[in-house]
Order: structure tokens, then sequence, then C-alpha cells
């Protein structure tokens, strides 16, 4: 299989986007040696260039914010589906956002809202998450196939290692339960981990020596 | 002076830095790119996106809770390679893509992608590109609201996901305001795997995430990746054997 003749996209054009690649690319070297060694030198250097990658996405999250406000203005303008609950949105940010310049990131006003607003919905939204599970646990647990049966079989067992009737049946099922979590299963996750270990070194490399395309 | 630790590390890393770019350079130079063995969610991405266009809805593209600036910055830039692949095909019938993301980060680069693909079609990028919110809580509750609302039909998952998958991935098929299964879901995130299987119609495991790019685009520093990957697997397969052999025999 040959790569494809129309690679042009992948080019970029004029000197603009060169500048840029030598520069992404020499810093992400500079921080990859950072990481991998511990000479001062390097390491402050690494620490100053994370810093200031750090006051972009700062930036970056303020045109996030700006970005959630066009959206949601925009569907309140058209009156588009559930453009009540846009209005609510961009009513409480420019709310929230407002005593945060007044009395700071950390003052009474916001930490209320987030004590007694923000981390009690979603302690609640996370909690529908059971529900969500018994629903995907039901479809799971029908047996189809020889997989499905390895799954039902082993959950059975697992769950019965995990509860009273299996501690009152004998130490058999907590022993199985035990040797079912420690060598199959962690055999197998132990396996994705280092897949996805390497995995996540090369896209990092591939990014480094080939972050071209996004500086077109 | 670097610890002996430091010497492993780096050696580790120009080896594979060494290796990435030899073959990335034989492949761009003409040289024989590797063949692919098939794997079916990935190949039927772009089936995906041909059954959005017959739906004539929207294909959404959640790129997950991750972020370009943390540990799970590989999971979503892999998102941001998946895009640039469906975007093009929805673009080349005048189909829309929307984006939903938890990084503003990756919103600005899929803003980015968005408007060069729909360059001179009026639509606004600021709009297909969406920053939800930073909390997976948040970011979960907001995009099924939003699937929900705008009826999108085809939805695929790829990037980081923790618990919140669920918000996005739990269909509701009935009544006025559907929510249909993921097409394709891939991660990496190993707790979020199992939901992952059981939910899309399409899942992508694991490292297979890593491998999207090679699939979708065909790139050589995509396949020089695909590449290093297996090799990079069998040196661990082979370290691992010896280990054991050596551990078996009472060497340390």
């Amino acid at each position: 299989m040959q790569p494809p003749a129309d690679s042009t996209r992948e080019q970029g054009g004029g000197s603009g986007p060169l500048l840029a690649t030598v520069v992404a690319v020499s810093i992400g070297i500079l921080v990859l040696l950072d990481m991998a060694t511990d000479l001062p030198f390097l390491n402050a250097l690494g620490a100053l260039l994370v810093e200031y990658g750090l006051i972009i996405a700062a930036f970056a999250l303020l045109l996030g914010l700006l970005n959630v406000l066009s959206v949601h203005s925009r569907k309140v303008r058209l009156r588009e589906e559930g453009w009540p609950y846009s209005t609510i949105l961009i009513v409480t940010t420019v709310i929230l956002v407002m005593l945060g310049l007044l009395t700071g990131p950390s003052g009474g006003a916001i930490a209320w809202a987030l004590n007694n607003v923000l981390l009690p919905l979603q302690a609640a939204f996370f909690s529908l998450l059971a529900f969500f599970l018994v629903s995907i646990a039901y479809r799971a647990l029908r047996v189809t196939s020889f997989e499905s049966l390895l799954l039902v079989g082993s959950a059975a067992l697992v769950i019965l290692g995990a509860t009273p009737i299996g501690a009152l049946l004998g130490p058999f099922f907590l022993n199985l339960r035990e040797g079912l979590l420690a060598i199959p299963a962690m055999a197998g996750a132990r396996g994705l981990l280092l897949g996805i270990a390497l995995g996540t070194i090369i896209t990092g490399l591939r990014l480094i020596f080939d972050g071209r395309r996004y500086f077109r | 002076m670097l610890s002996l630790y430091s010497l492993v590390a780096l050696a580790s890393l120009l080896t594979f830095a060494i290796a990435f770019l030899l073959i990335y350079l034989r492949i761009e130079r003409g040289g024989r790119a590797p063949t692919l063995r098939p794997l079916t969610g990935i190949a039927s991405l772009r089936a995906v996106a041909d059954q959005a266009i017959e739906e004539g809805q929207a294909l959404h593209l959640a790129l997950g809770s991750g972020s370009l600036s943390d540990l799970t910055a590989a999971e979503t830039a892999m998102g941001l390679v998946v895009l640039d692949s469906i975007a093009e095909q929805a673009n080349r019938t005048g189909q829309s893509a929307i984006v939903t993301t938890a990084d503003p980060v990756s919103q600005l680069l899929a803003a980015d992608q968005l408007r060069q693909q729909q360059a001179g079609r009026g639509e606004n990028p600021l709009t297909g590109a969406r920053f939800v919110a930073p909390q997976p809580a948040a970011y979960g509750a907001g995009t099924r609201g939003m699937m929900q609302r705008e009826r999108l039909g085809v939805s695929v998952l790829v990037g980081h996901f923790g618990e919140e998958y669920l918000f996005l991935a739990e269909e509701r098929p009935g009544g006025s305001l559907p929510i249909h299964q993921p097409e394709l879901a891939a991660t990496a995130q190993v707790e979020t795997l199992p939901l992952v299987y059981l939910t899309a119609k399409r899942p992508v495991l694991g490292e297979e995430i890593f491998a999207l790019g090679a699939y979708l685009t065909r790139w050589p520093s995509h396949l020089a990746g695909v590449v290093l990957q297996d090799l990079g697997r069998i040196i661990v397969i082979v370290a691992i054997v010896v280990g054991i052999v050596l551990r078996a025999a009472g060497a340390f």
C-alpha cells in the first residue's frame, strides 16, 4: 500500500508555517529532554516553557467562554429548541463572571456558588450513572455468544465473592474472586496499559516531528 | 550528572525517536508502506459519515473530557485526527459536523480544522466546534442535552472519557427527543473500555485508538507510528519472556 500521492494537505506553505513548525518542534524536544533528564538548566527551561503554555491555555479558556456565550446567544436569538435553558446559562455565566471580578476567584459569593450549587449538581448528576449502569449491565448479562457466557460467568463469580452470600458459602468464592481479579483481569489490564503507553509515546513523537499540519 | 534512571529514559526516547524518523522518512520517500490488518471499527468509520449524510443529519464528534495539556493529550489529539478525516468527508457532501470538547485548546484547533474544511461555505466554525464545559460532569450533561435538542443522529466518540461517557453513550431510543447509541467510540481509558464495548456499535479499544490516523489518513507519519507501535510491542513481549526465564532461572 502506497502513501497517498496528494499528501499536500500535510505541507505547510510559506515561511510562516515553517517558522511555527521549527519553534514548536524545538520546544517539544526541549520539554521532552527536560522530562527525561535531571539537568538543572534543562529543568528550569522546561518549567518556564510549560508555564508559558499554561498562560496561553488560560487565554484559550477565555476564548472557550466566549464560544459558549456565542453558541447559546445564537440559540436564544433564533429561538431554537431549548433556548430558555440557554438564557439561564448566559445569565448565570454573566452574574458569576461579574461576581468573580468584584470579589476575586475565591471570593465568598463564588465559593458559595461552587459549594452549594455546582458541587451538589455534579454529585446529583453522577448519581444518575447508577441507573445507566444497571441498564448496561442488563444488556451485558444476556448470553448471546461464548464470549458473553464467559463475561456473565466471571461477573457472577466475582459478585458472589463480593457479597455476604459468598462469604456464607465458604472461602472458596472469596478466593476465586481474588484470583480472577488478580490474575486474568490484571493481566489483561496490564497488556492494555503497555499498548496504550507505547501508543502515547509514539503519538507524542509524531506530534513533535510531524506537527506541521497544525501550522498551515 | 545524569542518574541511571535518566540515562535509561533518555536512551529509550532517543531510540524511539530515531526509529520513528527512519521509518517515517522511508515511507515518505516512496518506500513500501505497511499493510494494515483490517480493524472492523476503524474500517467502517467512513461508513458512519456516509450514514450521517444519508440521514441528512449533522455528524457529532465528541472529543471527550481530555485536554491537550495533560496526560490525556494523545487521546485528544487522535480525536482531532478523526475530525480532520470525517469533516473533510462531510464537507464534500455539504454536511455539517459538530464537535464538542471539554478543552478550550482542542476547541480552537477543531474550529480551525472546520474553518479550513468549510472554507467558502459561509458556516461559522466557532458554532460547529463547541467548548461545552471543563468539568467532566458538566461536559457530559451539556453534550447529552445538545444531542437531544439538536437531534444528532450519528455520534462518534473519540478521545478521553471517564464516567461521563455513559451520559453520551446511553441510548434513549423512544420519545420525541431520541438519543442513539454511538456509531463508533474509542478511548484508551481502561476503566471506560467495558462501557465502550457494551454501548458502541463499533468499539475501538485501548491502543487501537492510536492507529486511527493510519487507517483514516494513511499519512506517512501515522503509518510510521503504527509500524513502531508493533515493533515496540514485540520488544516488550520479548523483554517480558526473557525476564520470566531469567527470574525462573534465579538470575535475579
